[in-house]
C-alpha cells in the first residue's frame, strides 16, 4: 500500500459518487448541464481506475492493452467536458466546441490500427519508476508517435474554447461562472497538460496527475453548479414562506387569490379559492371552469362585468352565488383588475374571491323585513282608500250590468238591433279588461314583493295613481291641479313602491285639508327637472306643520293624527332613500305644506 | 213600454263615460229618451227645463257634485225628481239627499229592474206635480178673468156671508148678486156653490189677510 494505490481509487470513487449525485439531480430537472457533467465525472471515474491499473501493470503487454482504452475515456472526458461548457455557459462558437472532441478523435484513430498506438510508435519495454512516499509505478518505454500531437492538439483546441467561451460569458455579465468555471478549466487542463507532457519526456519522474486535476475541475464546477441550488433552495424557501404568509393572510381573511392569464385562457387559483368556487384542488382551469362553478342565473352579471373591466379601465368587481352539493347556495364576492401592456392590450387579471354568504344572508334577510314593513304600510294605506278601491271596481261592474240588462231587454224584442248587440257586447269586453287591470293594479299593490327595478315614467304613475284615490278626494270636495314638466321624468326604480309614496303623499294631504274650508281644498302636484335631479312636488293647502314637528315627521311611530300608526311617512322616506333620493317637507309662505321627493338624474333611466 | 210616453226625458250626469253610456242604453231600450251629460254644469247648460223628465245622478262628480246640484236646483224652482246614482254611498250621504227631496237613492251597480223602478216612480211624481202645479195656474187664470165686483162677491162668499149680507154691504140689491154669483160659477167652471168654495179656499181667497 502506497499513496498511489490509496489515493486513485479514491478519486475514481470522488467521480463517480459526484457523477452519479450529479445524474439523479440532472435526470430530477431535467438539465442537461448536469447530465452532461455527470457524464464526464462517471467517465472520469473510468479514467482514475484505468490509469491506477496501467500504473500497477508488470508486463508491456499488460500496459499496452490498456493504453487505447485510455485513450478513448480520455476524449470522452474531453468530449463531456466541451458539452458541459457548450450547455452550461451557452456562449461558446459552435466551430471551436467541435475542434477538441474532432482532434481526440482522429488521434484515437491511430489505436484502431493493430500494432500502431496512439502514444508509441514502437514500445520497448516497461520499467518500474520509484517516486516519493516508497512510492513506484510502471510507465512504458518506446517511441513517441506524433499522432501524440492530435491529443496535444485537442488539450489545446479545449483550452481556446474554454477560454473564449469564458470571456464571452464575462463580457455578458456571467463573470462568477466564467471566473470560477472557466478559470478552473483552463487553469487545471493546462497543468495536467504540461506535467503529462513532462512524464512523457521522461522529465518528471512522477505519475500522470490527469485524475487530479479533472477531480478539481469536477469540484469547481460542482462547487458552482451547487451555488446555483442552493440560491434556488434559497429562494425556493422565501417564495414557500412567502406563499405561506399570503396563504395564512387569505385563509385569516377567508379570502382565495386567483390570476387570470387572458390570452393563454389560464387560471392561476388558491387553494381557497378552488374550494370557494368548488372546484378540484389540483386541475388545471380556465375561464370556462370558474363560469360553470356559478349559478346560472349569475352568470350574466358577471359576464358583463368581466367585459365592463377588460374594456374599460373599471375595477372588476361581482358578486354571485355558487349552488352547493346540498342545495343551497354560497355568495362570493369577487373583485380584480386588468394589468395590460404597453398598448393597453389586457394580459393578465388578477383579483380575489370571498365568501360573503353571511353577510349576504343578514342584508337579504334585513330586505325581507323592509320589504314586509313596506308591504304593511301599503296594505294598511290601501285599508283606508276603501271607498277610491270600490269606487274604482264600481265603475265598469255597473256599466257591464246596465249593458247585459239592456241586451236582455232587446232579446225580449220582437226585432233584434243586432248592431247595437255587437256593439253592446264590445262595450261589455272593454269594460270587463278595464275591471280586470284595476284589480291587476290593487293587487299588485296589495302584494308583498322584493324590489324589482324597471324604468319608471312618473307621470304615467301619477296619472294612475291620481286615478285611484280619484274618487276619495272628490268626496272630500279636493280639487287637484298638476304642473307637470316638460323635461326628463322617467327614472329607474320600483313602480309598485313609488306608487305608494305618492299615495302616501296624496293622502296625507287629504287628510290635512279636510278641516279646512271647501274653497281651499286645493291639492297641486308638480314635477319639475333640474341639471341634476328631477322632483315631485305635493302641496297642500291644510294647517301645514308645526315648525317643532317639521323634523319629526319622517320618525317612525311619531305622527301627528290621533289615529296615525306614525309609519307611513317613515315608510315613504326609506322608499325615496332606497331609490337614491331624497323626502323632504316645507311649510308653503301661503299656507300648507309642501313634501318634495329628489330623485338624482344620474340615476334616471 | 206603451206605459211610457215619448215625452219622457231622462237626464244622466255621469263622470264615467262608460257608466253614462250602459244607462243610457240601459233606459233607452226601455223606451225613455234619454240625454246624458259629464258633468253637472253641462247639465244645467243643455238640459231643457220645460221636458217632463227625471235625472238619474252620480253623486261624486268633477266640480259641482251632485248634492250641490240638487240643492241649486231646488233654489232654482226649476225642480225635477233625482235618482241619486252612487258607487260609494253611505247612510248619512242618502238621508240627507232624500231629506233635501230625493225621489231615490240607488248604488251602483243597480240592476235594471231597481233603475227602471226607480226611473217610472220618479216619472209618476213628476206627472202628479205638473197635474197639482197645473190646476192651481187655471185656477188663477179664471180668478184673473173676473170683474172686480165679481171678485168682491167671490170674496165675500168665500167669507161665508149671505146674499142678503152681501147686497147690503154693496149697496146693490139681492137680485143683482146673485146675478154676479151665477156669472162667477160660469167663469170660474164650478158646477156646484161646493167646488166654488173648494176653488176659493184653493186660492186663498177670503181669508182675513
Amino acid at each position: 500500500m502506497n499513496w498511489i494505490t490509496i489515493s486513485w481509487p479514491m478519486l475514481a470513487a470522488a467521480s463517480l459518487s459526484l457523477g452519479l449525485i450529479e445524474l439523479r439531480i440532472g435526470l430530477a430537472h431535467r438539465s442537461l448541464a448536469r447530465f452532461v457533467f455527470s457524464l464526464g465525472a462517471i467517465l472520469m471515474a473510468a479514467f482514475s481506475g484505468l490509469e491506477l491499473a496501467f500504473m500497477r501493470a508488470q508486463s508491456v503487454a499488460e500496459a499496452a492493452a490498456l493504453l487505447p482504452w485510455m485513450d478513448a475515456v480520455m476524449g470522452a472526458v474531453v468530449a463531456s467536458l466541451t458539452a458541459f461548457i457548450w450547455v452550461y455557459f451557452g456562449t461558446g462558437r459552435k466551430w471551436l466546441a467541435l475542434a477538441p472532441p474532432i482532434l481526440f478523435a482522429v488521434g484515437i484513430c491511430a489505436d484502431l490500427i493493430p500494432g500502431l498506438d496512439m502514444t508509441y510508435r514502437s514500445i520497448t519495454g516497461i520499467r518500474t519508476v520509484q517516486t516519493f512516499g516508497g512510492a513506484s509505478f510502471s510507465v512504458l518505454e518506446g517511441v513517441s508517435n506524433p499522432w501524440n500531437a492530435f491529443a496535444y492538439l485537442g488539450g489545446l483546441a479545449l483550452l481556446v474554447f474554454v477560454v473564449d467561451a469564458s470571456v464571452r460569458l464575462w463580457r455578458s455579465g456571467g463573470r462568477r461562472r466564467a471566473l470560477i468555471v472557466g478559470g478552473c478549466v483552463t487553469l487545471f487542463t493546462l497543468t495536467a497538460s504540461i506535467q503529462s507532457a513532462l512524464v512523457d519526456l521522461g522529465i518528471a519522474r512522477i505519475p500522470y496527475l490527469f485524475s487530479w486535476a479533472f477531480l478539481a475541475i469536477l469540484v469547481a464546477m460542482m462547487s458552482e453548479l451547487n451555488t446555483d441550488v442552493l440560491a434556488a433552495t434559497k429562494v425556493a424557501a422565501e417564495l414557500k414562506e412567502s406563499e405561506r404568509r399570503m396563504d395564512l393572510a387569505s385563509v385569516a381573511a377567508k379570502m382565495g387569490m386567483w390570476a387570470w392569464d387572458i390570452g393563454h385562457d389560464t387560471l392561476w387559483a388558491t387553494r381557497r379559492a378552488r374550494m370557494l368556487l368548488g372546484l378540484s384542488e389540483s386541475a388545471a382551469l380556465n375561464l370556462e371552469h370558474f363560469t360553470n362553478a356559478l349559478h346560472p342565473d349569475d352568470r350574466e352579471s358577471r359576464r358583463l362585468a368581466l367585459r365592463g373591466a377588460l374594456s374599460s379601465t373599471d375595477e372588476y368587481e361581482v358578486e354571485y352565488r355558487v349552488p352547493l352539493a346540498d342545495g343551497k347556495v354560497r355568495w362570493i364576492s369577487s373583485r380584480g383588475r386588468v394589468e395590460r401592456d404597453a398598448e393597453g392590450k389586457p394580459l393578465i387579471m388578477r383579483g380575489v374571491v370571498l365568501d360573503i354568504t353571511h353577510r349576504k344572508q343578514v342584508e337579504l334577510q334585513a330586505e325581507q323585513d323592509r320589504s314586509a314593513l313596506w308591504h304593511m304600510g301599503r296594505v294598511s294605506m290601501l285599508g283606508q282608500m276603501s271607498a277610491s278601491i270600490a269606487h274604482q271596481l264600481n265603475q265598469p261592474l255597473a256599466a257591464i250590468l246596465g249593458n247585459a240588462e239592456a241586451a236582455q231587454q232587446i232579446l225580449r224584442q220582437e226585432h233584434v238591433d243586432l248592431r247595437e248587440m255587437q256593439e253592446i257586447c264590445d262595450d261589455i269586453v272593454r269594460q270587463d279588461q278595464r275591471a280586470a287591470g284595476v284589480i291587476r293594479r290593487l293587487s299588485a299593490l296589495f302584494k308583498r314583493r322584493e324590489m324589482q327595478l324597471e324604468r319608471v315614467d312618473l307621470h304615467a304613475l301619477l296619472a294612475e295613481t291620481v286615478d285611484l284615490i280619484q274618487a276619495d278626494l272628490m268626496t272630500d270636495r279636493i280639487i287637484l291641479t298638476n304642473k307637470l314638466t316638460t323635461g326628463l321624468h322617467t327614472i329607474h326604480g320600483d313602480r309598485v313602491q313609488l306608487q305608494q309614496v305618492l299615495l302616501n303623499l296624496i293622502m296625507n294631504a287629504a287628510d290635512a285639508m279636510r278641516g279646512v274650508p271647501i274653497v281651499l281644498r286645493q291639492l297641486m302636484i308638480s314635477t319639475e327637472a333640474t341639471d341634476n335631479e328631477i322632483r315631485v312636488l305635493v302641496v297642500d293647502h291644510g294647517p301645514g306643520i308645526a315648525p317643532e314637528h317639521l323634523t319629526k315627521v319622517f320618525e317612525p311611530f311619531w305622527s301627528a293624527k290621533p289615529k296615525g300608526m306614525g309609519i307611513g311617512l317613515a315608510i315613504c322616506q326609506s322608499i325615496v332613500v332606497a331609490h337614491h333620493g331624497t323626502l323632504t317637507a316645507a311649510n308653503n309662505p301661503d299656507g300648507g305644506a309642501t313634501f318634495s321627493i329628489a330623485f338624482p338624474t344620474h340615476r334616471a333611466a | 213600454m206603451s206605459d211610457i210616453q215619448s215625452s219622457e226625458m231622462v237626464y244622466i250626469v255621469d263622470d264615467d263615460p262608460d257608466v253614462l253610456n250602459a244607462m243610457s242604453r240601459l233606459l233607452r231600450v226601455h223606451g225613455w229618451r234619454v240625454e246624458t251629460f259629464d258633468s253637472a254644469e253641462a247639465f244645467l247648460e243643455g238640459r231643457d227645463p220645460q221636458a217632463l223628465a227625471c235625472l238619474v245622478l252620480d253623486v261624486t262628480l268633477p266640480g259641482l257634485d251632485g248634492i250641490e246640484l240638487q240643492r241649486r236646483l231646488l233654489e232654482t224652482r226649476q225642480s225635477m225628481p233625482i235618482i241619486f246614482l252612487t258607487g260609494h254611498g253611505d247612510i248619512p250621504m242618502s238621508v240627507q239627499t232624500m231629506r233635501a227631496g230625493a225621489s231615490n237613492f240607488l248604488t251602483k251597480p243597480a240592476s235594471a229592474e231597481d233603475l227602471r223602478g226607480a226611473v217610472r216612480q220618479a216619472m209618476d211624481e213628476e206627472k202628479l206635480a205638473r197635474r197639482a202645479r197645473g190646476d192651481a195656474d187655471q185656477l188663477k187664470q179664471r180668478l184673473a178673468a173676473l170683474t172686480p165686483r165679481e171678485r168682491e162677491v167671490l170674496e165675500a162668499v168665500a167669507a161665508g156671508k149671505l146674499n142678503k149680507q152681501i147686497a147690503g154691504e154693496l149697496g146693490v140689491v139681492e137680485q143683482t148678486v146673485k146675478f154676479h154669483r151665477a156669472r162667477i160659477m160660469e167663469r170660474m167652471q164650478a158646477r156646484s156653490a161646493a167646488e166654488l168654495m173648494r176653488m176659493a179656499a184653493k186660492l186663498a181667497i177670503g181669508e182675513k189677510t
